[in-house]
């Protein structure tokens, strides 16, 4: 009998756990289905979709628990049931929960005769649980309709995308796909040498022919992608695992690259703009260290010399080659062949550099007095499939002939033959050379006679190529102070009074000297200094010590001969010739056809697309409305604006980025004033100054109105 | 009107109850006191005006800058005459002061004042100028609101810095600084020039920047940018040129469209046709003269042109505004008294042979930033003489002018003395080869479309006053304005006397943004309205300009050169009269009845 109570405390118990279990198991499926909801619904970020079902889980629980506490049972309210339930309990169940002192004495004897009654009754007895069959079935829809939603996504999705999907993509992305991180290989031409790198920037900077790997890794599934050009390519993404894309190109030229998704419900930009600078594979340099540009060597001299050539490239010089053409003859009789010269090469830094010598025997080439060897080194690199070359400037290495006349054809002009009166500086080594070998056979007065005239010979040759100089036409005290000391001729021991020359100016002949080249004009100058000296040995009667002075001054008179000379191929074609004869001042007009050209000239440049663009941006900037075209316009204005970018990113890019963000807003219906104002600034910088204009716009009022008006503002 | 009828009928009813009354003494008065009373109600609804003669008083007009505050204290010290201060927020019209109070022959103004334009219509004040405050900032600016692409633009203006701190002036567009200036002094004039690089409405801004990199002052400012197309020309030459080449090509680069006809033997001619078709032209014909707006030609074509030829020719440039460019070849030259008058109508210029050498070289002052070392060519040593049919074109560095137009009719003929103008192009200064017919072309052109000015040349702001005139043949042109909101705004436009084609008219914009001011059929200007507000420096300076220039005026034509000591005019009854009028008339009637009716009780 005193069990009772304790059964009734045991099923109060037992009916509160299975409610709460029930409660928090509805709250948990209100939970799951508002997560999975928001899921569905929104692009929502992880933790932006648990803190809202988080939050419709506790007001869930809430109302839960208010409901809960609105019906508490206890003891009493078994009591209740019981009495309410079964007549075996003749309505006297609170009997039991009430202490046996409290009873009265008919209330004792009913708990003792209802007692046995209700035990078995509390063994089998049943609490009726419409609320947890209610929270049970809240908590089961929950779950059902999570179920629901995930399986009918991933059901539905699935025939949707399959006739489009790409082997990759097995699986539409439940959340937007979103670039995670790039690794980029960039695999140098082989010829290069140089090794493969990888880079995580999406800025490049590459050699020319490098093959460049872009490897995306994609969370939020994987999605069809491309990476466009600013130059107008695109390139799409393949898939090659999971949330993997990539895509390879060949660094061809210079160019702005941006990865778009391109699948539905994707975002379409995946990335902002970015620099794929190609290097261009530089062409060989290459100089000539040794011999100058040109070389005389002396009749009689060694007709051997050894070329030093050095030669450069940025990724290795390949072949070489040492280009010589010799000149035979002059005049009208000249000709020309090509000789092979070997070329001896020694590589150094890895084959960047190549130290090229050449031994050139002159003789074997077959080369005699006045001919002339042109000589240049070709250099290749090693690019494929075409290689870069570099020739060096030409060397000029010719052999003197002493044997011509000396008249020296100067730069730009001839000098006159010399006057029948004149001897060559030739003739006076001949004659001097003669009077040394006379000096044993002949007087001392004789000798002397002859030196003497010898002598004056070599004065007028002098004074001959004095004028040139810009000389005054006199005993040279123009010269410079390399002149010697020249003794009075009337004093001279013996000597024969030589012919007065008047002091006398004659600027206007010196005139010519200005046409004269510097290097001409000095050699000129030494060679008539020689022969100061050379006149002065021979009026000194000491003949043997004129030969050194006459000797150079003939040698620096061939070289300006040989300065005169060019080399010019022929390249033009051979003009027919004229016949003015028959064709002039004919009055012949009749097979003159009919003289009537037409031309069209006006034709867009980049700047106008430049200024399109740039007159759309503004219009977005100031909050106007979107026109159809906007978006082409501004596209063409981006590919304009993309080299600009290239060349000097710090003042571009930004604009072009905006640009870029100006398109998509148009694509997606909104509205980015500011990208568009950014746009435009960078637009505008980009746009050259225009040319003056040719209209009458500029005039402000028009005709006799004016002039009239200026008249009577004029007058007072 | 529904009141006063009320009252009559109400004045009706009082008169009828009393006329019944049973008691009839004092009936008449009664009566009459109804009467009076009905009558001076109704008169305090709409009192009578009786005439009479107002003094003449002194206006006191308060301008921005000065507080209402401020203007009573000067009335109170103007001392004898009567004061009057004339609160005219927002609207500082003195045409309207004129209009609405003419008793007021004076006008003392506080505060900036109200600008030159603002006086029209109230000449008969006599105008005194209370001490202006000091105008800061940007204090003045003007430029060209329209400009053809290609054109360089000046900004133009005074800065005066509050507390003569030195300043940065910049003038900026949407890529950055374009021009700048370091102040020297408080008070800067400053001179920016810029060249628009696309057609369309531009903003720019002109910023005073501290030492300190803060804003100071920042104005904007608006330029329309139009691409104008290159002219049609028709060139016609007895030789073969050097420098027609580059010439066409020039313009046919440009869009432009180009004939070229040039004697190559006898009776032989080379036709070429740049953006344009192939037609025959041996004859000049109306037809082809009115497709062509510049007709270039030398003294040789003028010499073989016919009779008939020379007269269209004439015709085309007297009354057709056709413009003609003559080569100084030998012929052109040559031209003398003897030459015949319609070859002088082409090719005599005012020019005078100098002794000595027949050319020289000259640079030419082809003005603008890149266009000042102009670098010498041949011309011709011949010399312009002043005439007052004589424009002056370009000029060299000296001042001497090396091209100049005459202006024939509707037209106008032009030459120019430098000879190679090539030369530039083939030295690498193509600006400068371009610059040069850019002049010379535009100069001469034909120039039949519209043409607009407005004034004042500087910032427009809200509800400011706009000086409109149009150069415009259309013989009743109606022009429009359409407003940034694109509403369509008419402005009348009267013709200016002793023009045949000059218009203008006023208009106030009401709103900030672009305006397009167009002619029915006809050209159109884009203009700026400022946010009232902005330009405050130039606004005040403006006004205390026009204040300044109205005061130093004598007053115009007006009642108060009369001498006449008041001003005539209606003056309503004080109400309150009327109001002690009621009321002894209504108290009267009370007491009356008051009397009666103790009476009656007592009996």
């Amino acid at each position: 009998m005193s069990a009772i109570p304790a059964s009734f405390a045991l099923l109060a118990r037992r009916y509160r756990t299975r409610r709460r279990v029930a409660e928090w198991l509805a709250v948990l499926g209100v939970v799951l289905f508002g997560f999975t909801a928001l899921a569905v619904a929104t692009a929502l970020p992880l933790a932006a979709r648990v803190i809202p079902a988080l939050l419709l889980g506790s007001v869930a629980a809430v109302i839960i628990r208010w409901r809960s506490s609105r019906e508490p049972v206890d003891e009493e309210t078994i009591a209740r049931h019981l009495n309410r339930e079964f007549t075996e309990a003749e309505e006297s169940a609170e009997l039991f929960l009430r202490a046996a002192s409290e009873l009265t004495l008919l209330e004792q004897l009913q708990r003792g005769r209802v007692g046995p009654r209700i035990e078995p009754i509390l063994e089998r007895l049943v609490l009726p649980d419409t609320w947890r069959k209610r929270l049970l079935l809240a908590a089961g829809t929950g779950l059902l309709l999570t179920i629901g939603l995930v399986g009918g996504r991933a059901l539905g999705a699935a025939p949707m995308d399959a006739g489009v999907r790409s082997p990759g993509s097995s699986v539409a992305a439940a959340t937007p796909p979103k670039i995670d991180r790039v690794r980029i290989e960039i695999v140098p031409p082989a010829y290069t040498r140089l090794p493969v790198r990888r880079a995580e920037q999406l800025d490049l900077d590459v050699e020319e022919g490098s093959k460049v790997t872009w490897t995306f890794s994609v969370s939020g599934g994987a999605a069809p992608a491309r990476l466009v050009m600013t130059t107008g390519d695109s390139i799409p993404l393949e898939p090659v695992g999971q949330g993997l894309l990539r895509a390879t190109v060949y660094a061809a030229q210079s160019t702005l690259y941006q990865v778009f998704f391109t699948g539905a419900g994707a975002p379409a930009k995946a990335t902002d703009l970015h620099r794929f600078v190609v290097r261009l594979d530089a062409p060989p340099t290459v100089a000539i260290d040794s011999p100058a540009t040109r070389v005389e060597i002396p009749s009689g001299g060694a007709l051997t010399l050894t070329l030093h050539a050095t030669a450069r490239d940025d990724h290795g010089v390949d072949s070489t080659s040492l280009v010589g053409t010799v000149s035979n003859g002059s005049g009208e009789a000249i000709r020309f062949r090509s000789v092979t010269l070997q070329l001896v090469r020694r590589n150094a830094d890895e084959g960047r550099t190549g130290v090229l010598e050449s031994r050139l025997d002159l003789k074997r080439l077959g080369m005699e007095p006045g001919d002339v060897l042109y000589a240049h080194v070709r250099v290749s690199d090693s690019r494929r499939p075409v290689p870069n070359v570099s020739i060096s400037p030409t060397v000029f290495i010719g052999i003197v002939d002493t044997g011509r006349v000396a008249i020296a054809a100067l730069t730009g002009m001839a000098l006159p033959p010399l006057p029948e009166a004149l001897r060559s500086q030739r003739q006076l080594i001949i004659d001097t050379e003669r009077l040394l070998a006379d000096s044993a056979k002949i007087s001392l007065k004789s000798f002397e006679d002859r030196s003497a005239n010898i002598g004056l010979d070599q004065g007028l040759l002098r004074l001959h190529y004095g004028e040139y100089l810009g000389d005054e036409d006199y005993h040279g005290e123009e010269l410079t102070g390399e002149m010697p000391n020249f003794p009075d001729p009337s004093l001279l021991p013996g000597g024969p009074t030589p012919p007065v020359i008047p002091p006398e100016h004659r600027h206007d002949v010196a005139e010519v000297a200005v046409l004269l080249s510097p290097v001409t004009k000095t050699k000129l100058r030494k060679a008539v200094a020689e022969m100061w000296r050379a006149e002065l040995m021979l009026r000194t009667h000491k003949p043997r010590a004129s030969l050194p002075f006459q000797n150079r001054a003939l040698m620096l008179l061939k070289e300006i001969q040989q300065d005169a000379r060019l080399y010019v191929q022929r390249l033009a074609f051979e003009l027919p010739t004229l016949e003015p004869d028959k064709k002039r001042f004919t009055g012949e007009l009749k097979r003159m056809g009919p003289l009537v050209r037409t031309e069209n000239l006006s034709a867009p440049g980049d700047s106008s697309r430049v200024a399109l663009a740039f007159g759309a941006a503004v219009r977005l900037a100031d909050g106007g409305l979107g026109e159809a075209a906007d978006r082409r316009v501004l596209e063409e204005g981006g590919r304009a604006l993309a080299p600009l970018a290239l060349d000097d990113p710090a003042r571009f890019l930004p604009a072009l980025r905006a640009l870029r963000e100006t398109i998509d807003s148009l694509e997606a219906g909104r509205r980015c004033a500011s990208c568009a104002a950014l746009a435009a600034g960078g637009l505008w910088r980009a746009l050259p100054l225009p040319p003056a204009a040719l209209s009458a716009g500029s005039r402000v009022g028009r005709g006799l109105a004016d002039a009239y008006a200026r008249e009577l503002a004029r007058r007072p | 009107m529904i009141p006063f009828v009320v009252l009559g009928v109400l004045g009706l009813l009082f008169l009828a109850l009393e006329w019944q009354r049973p008691r009839r003494e004092r009936l008449a008065l009664r009566l009459a006191a109804t009467l009076v009373a009905w009558t001076a109600l109704a008169a305090l609804l709409a009192p009578p005006k009786f005439p009479a003669l107002a003094a003449r008083r002194i206006g006191v007009l308060v301008t921005p800058g000065a507080s209402m505050a401020e203007g009573r204290r000067a009335a109170d010290s103007i001392g004898t005459a009567e004061p009057m201060v004339l609160p005219s927020p927002g609207v500082y019209d003195p045409a309207h002061l004129a209009r609405r109070h003419p008793e007021l022959d004076s006008l003392l103004v506080l505060g900036a004042g109200v600008r030159d334009e603002d006086w029209a219509g109230a000449d008969r004040f006599s105008v005194t100028a209370g001490r202006p405050p000091r105008a800061t900032g940007f204090v003045a600016a003007t430029w060209r609101r329209a400009a053809l692409l290609g054109d360089q633009v000046a900004v133009e203006g005074r800065f005066v810095s509050p507390g003569a701190a030195p300043a940065q002036l910049r003038l900026e567009d949407l890529s950055g600084v374009v021009d700048s200036l370091e102040t020297a002094a408080a008070d800067t004039t400053f001179r920016f020039s810029l060249v628009p690089k696309a057609a369309g409405r531009h903003r720019y801004v002109v910023r005073a920047v501290g030492r300190n990199g803060a804003t100071m002052a920042a104005e904007s400012l608006g330029v329309a940018v139009v691409a104008a197309a290159a002219p049609s020309l028709l060139l016609l030459q007895g030789t073969p040129r050097f420098e027609t080449r580059d010439l066409t090509r020039l313009l046919a680069g440009r869009g432009g469209r180009v004939a070229v006809r040039t004697r190559v033997a006898k009776d032989r001619y080379l036709r070429e046709f740049f953006n344009r078709r192939v037609e025959p032209f041996e004859r000049l014909s109306p037809e082809l003269l009115r497709s062509v707006d510049i007709v270039v030609l030398d003294g040789l074509t003028v010499n073989e042109l016919s009779a008939p030829e020379m007269a269209l020719l004439r015709r085309a440039v007297l009354e057709e505004g056709l413009g003609v460019l003559v080569w100084r070849d030998s012929v052109a030259r040559a031209v003398s008294r003897n030459t015949g008058s319609d070859q002088r109508f082409f090719l005599e210029f005012p020019l005078v042979r100098q002794p000595g050498a027949l050319t020289r070289e000259s640079g030419v002052a082809l003005r603008g930033p890149a266009h000042t070392g102009a670098s010498p060519v041949e011309v011709e040593s011949s010399l312009f003489e002043e005439r007052p049919d004589a424009v002056p074109i370009l000029e060299d560095g000296s001042g001497r002018t090396l091209a100049a137009v005459l202006v024939r009719g509707r037209g106008r003929i032009g030459t120019s003395l430098v000879l190679t103008p090539s030369a530039w192009a083939y030295r690498q200064e193509r600006d400068l080869f371009e610059a040069y017919w850019g002049r010379l072309l535009g100069a001469v052109a034909r120039d039949t479309a519209d043409r607009w000015s407005v004034s004042p040349d500087g910032p427009v702001t809200v509800d400011q006053s706009l000086a409109i005139t149009l150069f415009s043949s259309a013989p009743a042109p109606v022009a429009t304005v359409r407003t940034p909101a694109g509403a369509v705004d008419t402005v009348s436009l009267r013709r200016e006397a002793g023009s045949t084609d000059t218009w203008s008219g006023l208009y106030w914009p009401a709103s900030a943004g672009w305006h397009e001011l167009r002619r029915e059929g006809g050209g159109s200007l884009d203009f700026h309205g400022e946010p009232a507000g902005s330009w405050a420096g130039a606004d005040r300076s403006a006004r205390a300009r026009g204040t300044a220039r109205r005061a130093s005026l004598p007053p115009g034509k007006g009642p108060a050169e009369g001498g006449v000591a008041g001003v005539p005019r209606e003056r309503p009854m004080p109400r309150w009269w009327l109001f002690v009028v009621f009321l002894v008339a209504a108290g009267w009637l009370w007491a009356e009845g008051m009397r009666t009716r103790g009476r009656t009780i007592m009996q």
